[in-house]
């Protein structure tokens, strides 16, 4: 089990950037949907308990369920102190069609197919969000600082997935691809689609003035944080699989949001408001 | 061929369909183009690229002014398409060119929709409406793979195919040969654009995805070795202007229920190596690059990750571009003895390709700013 180490905020980076309020209403975007995919996490970890082999197993899932609650509680504790809404709450659609994969995955008793969605694909997304915050050359000191603790449990649930899934491919490495190719094809694509400052009603919700939100405030771009989630996650697959499985995966990546959009730039734009571009 | 011909022509706004209907338009003044278009598409949208190339093919912006001989319709949803069969009775259809097709590699659904479903539709609707011939646009890979010849005629089932879209395209000439219509179906292989100025208003499939990967994955910072995929066999490439000039000539001269490979001479054709070095010679300038046959042969853990990423991107692409193909030709040949010219695509006219796309890249310009002072500085 992982324990969160208390944040020593006194001895965190000085500041060395002023931070406008285009910065907070980003950082209360990200946050209130990183606290979504932790509420979804729980909630994943929670279903699948029942499916994990041994009590020692299952004790370990309760564990990451518990560790999931606790970043909800440390990105509410830093909405406040920063002083931006953020929301404790699922808004995204997204999300939710995520927990409907994860959830039919359980119902067919696919431990593999949860693991992959969880731990593989989730966690990899989860992984490289918080990387970016922990940056404090880019965030402010206590953003830096709590994404840095999350980001250290993240990295664990994403290694005990892996060494799960290892032990499922020893046992049947077909029904494991299978698992991927099912989950891969349901879950990329609403991960992919989130990586983006176009929303449903998220900018309503934290009274945030639609399609003013850009990320130069932490000096990156859409298609630079896709081009991050995309190695990272084909450098999670590589670690797992061959690349006689993966490449077909990876291949049919380059058609998401239609082919322009994973490699134009072209995203980002516009958010709630009219022209807002339909996700699913 | 009768001039003033009435066209149904589906697709229009893709590229092949734009590349058809200029090609027709400019043929003859007095043809009219029905297009069906799907709902929420901008009539300005659909217009604007087949006007450009009117204009660039005649060498006169007021050539442009062709596209108004194109009516545009909504399409209206499968089941529903019986709806159009009015305003196409109206129009008086001669023919039907099948020119929409899904290149949705992975979405097996929506394939089987587009290219299969819709087929099967427009056939029915083409009796009902009385069309005179069905002309459909497959692509030159439709045999999925197979030993020896891709031979002019409806493929058997192979052992394999690259991916659900040959199978789909190969179902869909089945359903075209068996429909009872006279046909022509004509088989692409992968176009490219311009043979004398490189222009192109496709999507980034085919080389254009590999050129688009590059872009984005490789030249955010320069890379001292490049791993790359690159087999010894001929890739087989279409110039946009080849593709026009065959269209035309087998429409107007090939008798009823010829299919056709519109593919390039081997001899001429440069290898998937031949392309990666003119690339990489012209942008990225590794100090070392690494080649390899077979995809399996790449130490995909040990190479970086903006690499691994184009690979594994561009893979299935990649696959069928390396792939040793043997193409009948002989409509090809007897258009060509005919008096078609047929640009080839070599690899001097590939780099005119590459050269647009080069110098029409803010992204590459900018990297290559970057790769000369980092080039200079290291010397």
């Amino acid at each position: 089990m992982t324990l969160i180490s208390p944040i020593d905020e006194t001895t965190a980076a000085p500041a060395v950037r002023e931070f406008d309020q285009r910065y907070y209403n980003l950082i209360a975007y990200i946050v209130s949907n990183a606290i979504a995919g932790e509420i979804m996490a729980i909630e994943n970890y929670s279903e699948m308990v029942h499916l994990m082999g041994t009590s020692a197993e299952k004790i370990e899932t309760v564990s990451q369920a518990s560790e999931e609650c606790k970043h909800i509680l440390l990105l509410s504790k830093l909405g406040r102190t920063l002083d931006v809404a953020v929301q404790r709450r699922i808004v995204e659609p997204q999300w939710n069609q995520i927990r409907k994969h994860f959830s039919a995955a359980v119902a067919k008793r696919d431990l593999a197919a949860c693991l992959i969605i969880q731990d593989l694909m989730t966690e990899t997304m989860a992984i490289m969000l918080y990387r970016t915050l922990a940056n404090e050359t880019e965030t402010d000191p206590r953003t830096a600082a709590v994404a840095r603790n999350i980001l250290a449990d993240e990295l664990e649930h994403l290694e005990i997935g892996k060494h799960r899934i290892r032990q499922l491919l020893a046992e049947d490495p077909v029904g494991v691809h299978d698992a991927l190719v099912w989950a891969h094809h349901r879950v990329m694509p609403e991960l992919f689609g989130m990586i983006s400052t176009s929303c449903h009603f998220l900018c309503d919700e934290l009274n945030i003035e639609c399609g003013s939100l850009t990320l130069d405030s932490i000096r990156t771009d859409i298609e630079a944080l896709k081009l991050q989630a995309l190695e990272s996650y084909i450098e999670t697959l590589d670690s797992l699989f061959d690349q006689a499985v993966t490449n077909p995966l990876i291949a049919s990546m380059s058609a998401y949001e239609g082919y322009g959009q994973m490699f134009s730039g072209e995203a980002g734009a516009a958010c709630c408001g009219p022209t807002a571009p339909s996700v699913q | 061929m009768t001039p003033g011909r009435r066209i149904l022509l589906t697709g229009a706004s893709g590229y092949l369909g734009g590349l058809i209907a200029a090609s027709l338009l400019a043929a003859d003044p007095a043809l009219r183009i029905l297009a069906p278009i799907r709902p929420g598409r901008e009539r300005q949208a659909v217009l604007e690229p087949i006007a450009s190339e009117l204009a660039a093919m005649a060498s006169d912006p007021a050539a442009a002014r062709s596209v108004e001989r194109i009516q545009l319709e909504a399409l209206p949803a499968l089941a529903d398409l019986a709806d159009l069969d009015a305003a196409l009775l109206a129009f008086g259809v001669d023919e039907v060119v099948h020119c929409a097709a899904c290149l949705d590699y992975f979405d097996r659904d929506a394939l089987q929709a587009v290219n299969v479903d819709l087929t099967a539709a427009l056939l029915e609707q083409a009796r009902r409406i009385g069309a005179q011939r069905f002309i459909h646009v497959s692509t030159a890979f439709s045999s999925g793979y197979i030993d020896g010849d891709v031979r002019e005629a409806l493929h058997p089932e192979p052992e394999g195919d690259p991916t659900d879209y040959t199978l789909t395209k190969r179902a869909a000439e089945r359903l075209v040969a068996q429909s009872g219509l006279p046909y022509l179906i004509l088989r692409p292989s992968i176009v490219i654009g311009h043979s004398q100025d490189g222009r192109y208003s496709g999507k980034r499939y085919g080389l254009y995805q590999l050129w688009s990967g590059i872009e984005r994955l490789l030249c955010r910072e320069w890379h001292e070795t490049i791993h790359a995929y690159a087999p010894s066999q001929p890739a087989n490439l279409v110039h946009q202007d080849a593709f026009q000039a065959a269209f035309m000539a087998a429409w107007r001269g090939l008798p009823a229920d010829a299919i056709v490979n519109i593919v390039s001479s081997v001899d001429q054709a440069p290898s998937v190596r031949d392309l990666w070095e003119i690339w990489l010679a012209a942008c990225n300038r590794p100090r070392h690059t690494i080649y390899y046959e077979q995809m399996a042969d790449i130490p995909t853990r040990e190479i970086p990750p903006a690499q691994r990423a184009l690979l594994g991107l561009a893979s299935v692409n990649l696959q069928i571009i390396g792939r040793r193909w043997r193409f009948e030709t002989g409509h090809l040949d007897r258009l060509r003895q005919e008096g078609l010219v047929f640009p080839q695509a070599s690899l001097a006219t590939v780099e005119i390709c590459q050269r647009r796309v080069i110098d029409s890249s803010a992204a590459i310009q900018k990297f290559l700013v970057k790769r000369d002072s980092l080039l200079v500085a290291a010397q």
